[in-house]
């Protein structure tokens, strides 16, 4: 016969010597006793949760818009605002890389030439910007089949029009094997119809190599990307997380009840981004991993923590509820609270004006919350349900193994806070030698047709993204700055295309509405290579200086907005890294009402982040975008083991003062060690991302955490030590 | 029985209505030359379709391409008995062609013009198409003349 409800729930809270407990772990005692009273209950409940959401899954989207980085208040955004306003609306325009042996052949001209009538008629497209349709210097008509050329042969032709244009030299390369060809569509018009009109275009004229190399083509290659990530690596990273579980504690029971609660807590999160309409964006594509892991290292701890207190409680083949409910009100403050410091560390992303971020920002502090919610209910259940920890379980040798050397270390009551304080100034003083910057090849995929084309591109000297620079007009002498401008960009002698009356009604057609401006088309590296995408960008702003028109032109364009904006997302995330850390160590401080316990909690924790940003300096790699919020992550992550670690010091109040480090690495190393372990080797999945960006994301997660289990290990025990000595 | 007679006879008394927009019902796709202002001539191509809704109205769209710029165009002809057209511009878009054109249609010629020097032409020659266009737009007269054959 069963006792009733209210009973057992009283029953569980003087499991834990209630009486004396503070209030919010008699509610804690109170709440888990409940669930585990009434299983079926609470269990049918959170099922019905989990295939609601698993259906709300298949709504999930991918949503791929670099744009999204730079918000709509920024320089940049502005920038384009205003030239939409003094010129013409940028549309989202396709762009194309023909390659062909060479275009001096004239059958291949006349290919190319049929191309570009081709893609006149694929619908929705406004306008095709080509050689072919380049106007001749003088008049309206096309230069290259006008008469101005028509006596040379093609090759002749060509070289021509490189040599007298600028223009015409962004649009064919030297070599005369590649051409650029722009494809704008009408207003509204665009996207997936628009591409696959184009292809057919492509298809039926042949003959040529043509890519799409345009920022709608990398965004769309990073979408495809993004979809096999998520499709692939996120299920591969868990089942090596379920792998490496099952290795480590043996028991397939075990697994369920540390992986399962960890994978329905992503359903859930994949859930309310399907319910909410959230798409999934290149700087999200890490998320899901992180989720599992993070929830499954908080699972173990959970499960940890039921090992010692089914141990203590002496039960036999079967965890009791009492031991399981005690376990749980342990484990379950310190699994809230290190979710808590990750969803400050979100909360921070939500600082910058970049749409992108903020948008990750809520979804990661919403994917916390779900997962911490599934965690603390199923791993309960299945922890009852399965009968998990049976008898004789035991935490992997393993992992004690290596809490001998921590103990050895945190001993050394002086040398601990030396070398601590050693490695954070050096650490420091390499830090400060980290520069900002913004890398476009971070974003490209591997091995992806675009980004292949575009590197190709750049070596054709063609550059690889397509940019505005506006001359501001002098009112007395309209036409001098921008001459000017085109002499100090492409050298002097070869700006006869804009001199005299032709010259003027060739400027006339890059004249803003008012006629206040010109814009002259630039096509820049930016891409390709794996180097500082502002390099060009800079030896142009150099240019313009010594000319003095820096104060008379401005650059413009989606790309150069993210090369302008970046570096002060970067600024921007930083300090929010750097709020974070202090709100996490007031946290901290206030949480276990000890400044000293707060300070030590950051310098732990300060290392890692140090450590990574000092190994960005010695591979010479600044801090970009996609680094920087690796960093601020890390950070909520590292202080994870900490946190685990501080709640076991507070839990060992019975032990002697002196001891109470060495035992509270006893009860939290082993799962710190196993969660820093099945941690890794999920997030090393995302290293094999085609996405660079994504892989160096979660290899300095990897590394910072990495790093933080070694300061965890063998600095803050001693650091501890020495302050209670 | 009556009224059913009634109206066969005049159904057999009514003339069969034949019109000459028929004859140009397709798609049409073809090259030729054009001609901006007093420039050379640059390739150009086109492609049209006529569409027929009822008897005497037909949907004429198309679009005509330099490698320099394009132009599309939708309107609805309506042919009277007399051979009298009326185009009228059914264009989704804001269109800088004229909104209602005049002309005629004969055997084997469709002739379209509007006062602002805009003017269509089809002209069925052994089974092909001359297609002539022209107007005044952003950057002066065009005219051109391409030849076309059916695509389908």
């Amino acid at each position: 016969m069963q006792d009733a409800p209210h009973h057992r729930t009283e029953e569980f809270a003087n499991a834990g010597r209630a009486p004396a407990l503070p209030q919010a772990r008699r509610g804690l005692l109170g709440l888990f006793g409940w669930l585990l009273a009434r299983p079926l209950w609470p269990g049918l409940l959170l099922a019905l949760i989990t295939v609601l959401a698993l259906w709300q899954t298949t709504q999930v989207q991918v949503a791929v818009n670099l744009s999204g980085l730079i918000g709509p208040q920024t320089a940049g955004a502005q920038a384009i605002r205003d030239y939409e306003r003094r010129f013409e609306p940028i549309r989202a325009e396709e762009v194309l890389l023909v390659r062909a042996p060479s275009f001096g052949d004239e059958a291949v001209l006349a290919g190319f030439e049929d191309l570009v009538l081709e893609l006149q008629f694929v619908e929705g497209v406004e306008q095709v910007i080509s050689l072919a349709g380049l106007p001749a210097p003088g008049r309206d008509g096309a230069w290259l089949s006008g008469p101005e050329l028509a006596p040379l042969p093609t090759e002749a032709r060509l070289r021509r029009m490189r040599n007298e244009s600028p223009l015409a030299a962004q649009l064919i390369s030297e070599d005369l094997t590649s051409a650029v060809v722009v494809v704008i569509p009408e207003r509204g018009a665009g996207g997936d119809a628009l591409v696959a009109g184009i292809n057919e275009a492509v298809a039926i004229s042949g003959g040529m190599e043509v890519h799409n190399v345009g920022l709608a083509a990398v965004q769309r290659a990073i979408a495809q990307e993004l979809i096999y990530d998520l499709s692939v690596l996120t299920p591969m990273a868990v089942g090596l997380c379920l792998l490496l579980t099952l290795l480590l504690y043996r028991s397939w029971r075990v697994v369920v009840v540390i992986a399962l609660p960890a994978i329905t807590g992503l359903f859930w999160f994949m859930g309310w981004m399907g319910v909410t309409g959230t798409g999934i964006d290149p700087v999200m594509g890490a998320l899901p991993v992180l989720l599992v892991v993070l929830a499954v290292s908080d699972s173990i701890h959970i499960y940890h923590a039921a090992i010692h207190a089914s141990t203590a409680a002496g039960d036999d083949a079967r965890p009791s509820k009492q031991a399981l409910v005690r376990a749980l009100a342990e484990t379950a403050p310190a699994a809230a609270l290190t979710s808590l410091t990750t969803i400050i560390a979100f909360l921070s992303l939500s600082i910058p004006d970049s749409p992108s971020l903020n948008t990750m920002s809520y979804a990661g502090v919403a994917g916390m919350i779900l997962s911490l919610t599934a965690v603390l209910t199923l791993t309960p259940l299945f922890m009852y349900a399965l009968g998990v920890p049976r008898a004789g379980m035991q935490v992997p040798r393993v992992f004690s193994a290596l809490m001998g050397p921590a103990r050895a270390i945190s001993r050394m009551r002086r040398a601990v806070p030396m070398v601590t304080l050693l490695v954070l100034a050096g650490l420091w003083a390499l830090q400060s030698q980290s520069e900002i910057g913004f890398r476009y090849a971070d974003y490209l995929p591997r091995g992806a047709e675009v980004s292949d084309a575009l590197a190709q591109m750049e070596q054709s000297g063609l550059g690889s993204d397509r940019m505005m620079l506006i001359v501001e007009a002098d009112p007395a002498a309209p036409y001098a700055r921008v001459r000017r401008a085109v002499a100090a960009i492409w050298g002097e002698g070869r700006g006869g295309w804009i001199e005299g009356a032709s010259g003027e009604a060739m400027l006339a057609r890059m004249a803003a509405l008012d006629g206040s401006a010109h814009a002259l088309p630039l096509q820049l590296p930016i891409a390709a290579r794996d180097i500082r995408a502002d390099t060009a960008l800079n030896e142009l702003r150099e240019t313009l200086a010594q000319t003095g028109l820096a104060e008379h032109s401005a650059i413009i364009g989606p790309g150069y907005a993210l090369l302008t904006e970046g570096p002060n997302l970067v600024q921007s995330l930083r300090y929010g890294l750097y709020g974070t850390i202090a709100v996490i160590t007031l946290l901290v401080a206030l949480v276990y009402r000890s400044w000293w316990l707060g300070l030590v909690a950051m310098v732990v924790n300060l290392i890692p982040i140090l450590g990574v940003e000092a190994w960005l300096v010695l591979i010479g790699r600044e801090l970009t975008i996609m680094n920087v919020i690796a960093l601020t992550i890390a950070f909520g992550i590292a202080v994870d083991d900490t946190l685990h670690f501080l709640n076991r010091y507070r839990l060992a109040r019975a032990t002697p003062e002196h001891d109470r480090a060495t035992q509270a690495l006893i009860d939290a190393g082993p799962p710190m060690v196993a969660t820093t372990v099945i941690l890794l080797a999920g997030i090393m999945m995302t290293l094999t991302s085609a996405l660079p960006g994504m892989a160096v994301y979660g290899g300095l997660i990897a590394l910072a955490i990495l790093l933080a289990l070694l300061t965890d290990l063998f600095l803050l025990p001693g650091l501890i030590r020495g302050r209670s000595r | 029985m009556r009224l059913w007679i009634a109206l066969m006879l005049a159904l057999l008394a009514a003339p069969l209505q034949a019109f000459s927009l028929d004859a140009f019902e397709g798609r049409w796709r073809g090259e030729g030359g054009m001609v901006l202002n007093a420039e050379p001539e640059q390739r150009f191509r086109c492609r049209i379709r006529l569409r027929a809704i009822d008897p005497g109205q037909s949907f004429f769209t198309g679009r005509c391409a330099t490698s320099q710029a394009a132009q599309s165009f939708t309107y609805m002809l309506f042919e009277t008995s007399d051979g009298g057209l009326r185009a009228e511009n059914t264009a989704s878009v804001e269109s800088n062609l004229p909104a209602v054109m005049q002309g005629q249609a004969s055997e084997g010629l469709l002739r379209l013009h509007a006062e602002e020097d805009a003017m269509f032409e089809l002209q069925l020659t052994a089974g092909a198409l001359q297609f002539r266009i022209e107007g005044e737009g952003d950057q002066g007269f065009a005219r051109g003349i391409a030849h076309l054959t059916r695509s389908e």
